[in-house]
């Protein structure tokens, strides 16, 4: 399933933080990537939510140190 | 009151804090908290290093980033009567160098060796010493501290300048003090020795000032919240893990957390003041009931008025608003504030006009820059008397109640999540880039409601992204433009001015 997750998640990087160069990793952070900000954070989250159908909630929001975290979020939200 | 009866040392309140409060806790930073003790300990070990340059300096710089040494540094510098100058590490190289240059410089303290480091001391090589501080827990305490004149500089900071160059803003030992008067030591902000502060500011940025600088002189504890994740998020992380009592924040950090306002539950925060942007009414009410015990204070002030200088709260009031856009209130006890036609007249109540301000909290000049000194700092008459006023360039009026409302901006300044920016300094860079194109740069609200920066090139031809690596090369991260758009023409108004509201709408139906 998270092969599934990161396939889905990937172009949604690419497209919100404008850098189709970005190479998936769990281990990839906000301070990592150039675009990814506070504007960008809430573009990204919402996208995320629209794509899976789903809500996050702010605790699980800043629980997110990395885009592993993201994973297995949106894995235990989507089951 | 008068200038005259305004304690000017700072240090003072502050080395009386560090003996009555030696082991409470002074600073959390880096997951690690430092004991007044401990603190003053690391600053004692930075003075000395600072002695033994063996130069009467000043001014003394320091690169500025989440380190215990920096936050001591500055205490370090107070402590010998110096004014501090920070550097955003962040900056371009060629800035820092060039604040270095322009602030006459000839120590700049800084706590890690980095790529940036190496670079600023191959440049600079014997023309400014670089001080790398050290972590001293256990040194030999040093309580005395060298009596300031008032009208020495305490810090310099620099602001965009919409010629290219930045320009840097001296405030005074007096100006801090007169601003201390109003908010450290006004009963109604009750500073105490159990209060916990949040520091969630870059140290370039002045709101900085209070809570790196007021805090300690109370026995409270500051935490810093860390710079490097999303900033919102870590704000609320820290303000809700460790129970925060008191927070500075700018009102971009509220805008972003409107959609959880009700999952947001800080029963424990008793203020929230407010600066450096527009407070929205839905946003400042939303934030009132996540924080249902903490009272809501905007504020208002450039960084030539020393941080703040006018204030609104919300507490026991009918709300007062223009354009969905919370009131700045009413200048404080140290300053007077009036909107004036185009001749410096004062405007009657209801008028809009530009809002010239004076007092206690004022600079008198720019930093070595005449010119612009002169263009904004103007003698009027005001009450028989002849002073010296600073224009702020901003549009207010003032109602019947004497509550001022920003309105709008005379010139093409604008706000970034609080960082003030001239339109013109990317708009130079811009030029100096695509030296046959017209320029014009511009501010868009997103799709999330958050401005942001576009820069729009008359028939750009050459590739945007070797533009946007040299404006990178040029200005700093919150003055680089979200996109770079091409047009045939850019549009003028009648004036034969840029028409930046049409730009946008062009920009708007390119829907990007």
């Amino acid at each position: 399933m998270s092969e599934d997750i990161k396939q889905r998640i990937t172009p949604i990087m690419h497209l919100v933080f404008e850098d189709k160069t970005i190479v998936f990793s769990e281990e990839l952070t906000a301070h990592r990537i150039e675009k990814w900000n506070s504007v960008s954070n809430i573009i990204f989250i919402a996208a995320i939510e629209k794509e899976f159908n789903f809500k996050f909630n702010i605790m699980e929001i800043m629980s997110l140190k990395n885009v592993g975290d993201l994973i297995r979020t949106i894995q235990k939200k989507i089951v | 009151m008068s200038i005259s009866s305004i304690k000017h040392n700072i240090y003072q309140l502050f080395i009386d804090s560090c003996k009555k409060h030696a082991k409470k806790e002074a600073i959390h930073i880096n997951k690690r908290s430092y004991s007044y003790e401990e603190f003053l300990s690391i600053i004692s070990g930075i003075k000395k290093q600072i002695r033994s340059a063996q130069k009467k300096q000043q001014l003394i710089g320091f690169i500025s980033d989440e380190h215990i040494n920096t936050y001591a540094s500055i205490w370090a510098i107070l402590s010998i009567g110096a004014g501090y100058v920070p550097l955003n590490k962040k900056h371009p190289l060629e800035r820092i160098i060039d604040n270095i240059k322009d602030a006459e410089l000839t120590s700049v303290l800084y706590s890690e060796e980095s790529l940036l480091m190496h670079e600023l001391k191959k440049a600079l090589k014997g023309e400014v010493d670089f001080i790398k501080t050290e972590t001293i827990v256990k040194a030999e305490l040093d309580f005395t501290f060298t009596e300031p004149q008032a009208l020495e500089i305490i810090y310099l900071l620099y602001t965009s300048g919409s010629t290219g160059k930045p320009k840097g803003v001296p405030i005074t030992y007096q100006n801090v003090m007169a601003l201390a008067q109003v908010h450290l030591l006004n009963p109604k902000y009750d500073f105490n020795a159990e209060d916990k502060f949040l520091q969630m500011f870059e140290l370039t940025f002045d709101f900085s000032v209070l809570p790196t600088l007021f805090p300690f002189c109370a026995g409270a504890s500051i935490y810093v919240v860390p710079q490097a994740g999303i900033m919102y998020l870590e704000v609320l992380e820290t303000l809700m893990n460790h129970k925060i009592t008191k927070a500075y924040l700018v009102p971009s950090v509220i805008n972003y957390l409107q959609d959880y306002f009700h999952q947001i539950d800080l029963p424990q925060l008793k203020w929230t003041l407010f600066c450096g942007e527009a407070l929205y009414e839905k946003a400042a009410l939303g934030w009132q009931k996540c924080a249902p015990n903490s009272r809501v204070i905007n504020t208002y002030g450039p960084t030539e008025a020393c941080v703040y200088m006018t204030e609104y709260s919300l507490e026991n009031n009918q709300l007062e608003s223009f354009n969905g856009i919370i009131s700045i209130g009413k200048t404080v006890d140290e300053m007077k504030a009036i909107v004036v036609d185009e001749n410096l007249h004062e405007l009657p109540k209801g008028e809009k006009g530009e809002l010239l301000i004076f007092g206690a909290q004022t600079a008198t000049k720019y930093w070595k820059n005449e010119e612009k000194s002169n263009e904004s700092f103007v003698c009027i008459e005001y009450n028989n008397k002849q002073i010296l006023a600073y224009k702020t360039g901003d549009i207010c009026f003032q109602n019947e109640k004497g509550n001022i409302f920003y309105c709008d901006r005379k010139d093409h300044q604008i706000k970034i999540n609080g960082f003030r920016i001239e339109l013109g300094e990317i708009e130079y860079h811009a030029k100096n880039f695509c030296t046959q194109n017209n320029v014009a740069a511009f501010t868009s609200t997103n799709k999330i409601g958050v401005n942001t920066i576009v820069l729009c090139i008359e028939k750009l031809e050459s590739d945007k992204q070797k533009l946007m690596t040299y404006l990178k090369g040029k200005l700093p991260a919150h003055m680089i433009p979200a996109n770079i758009i091409s047009v045939d023409q850019i549009p003028m108004n009648g004036n034969g001015k840029i028409d930046r509201p049409a730009l946008n709408l062009k920009y708007q139906e390119l829907n990007l």
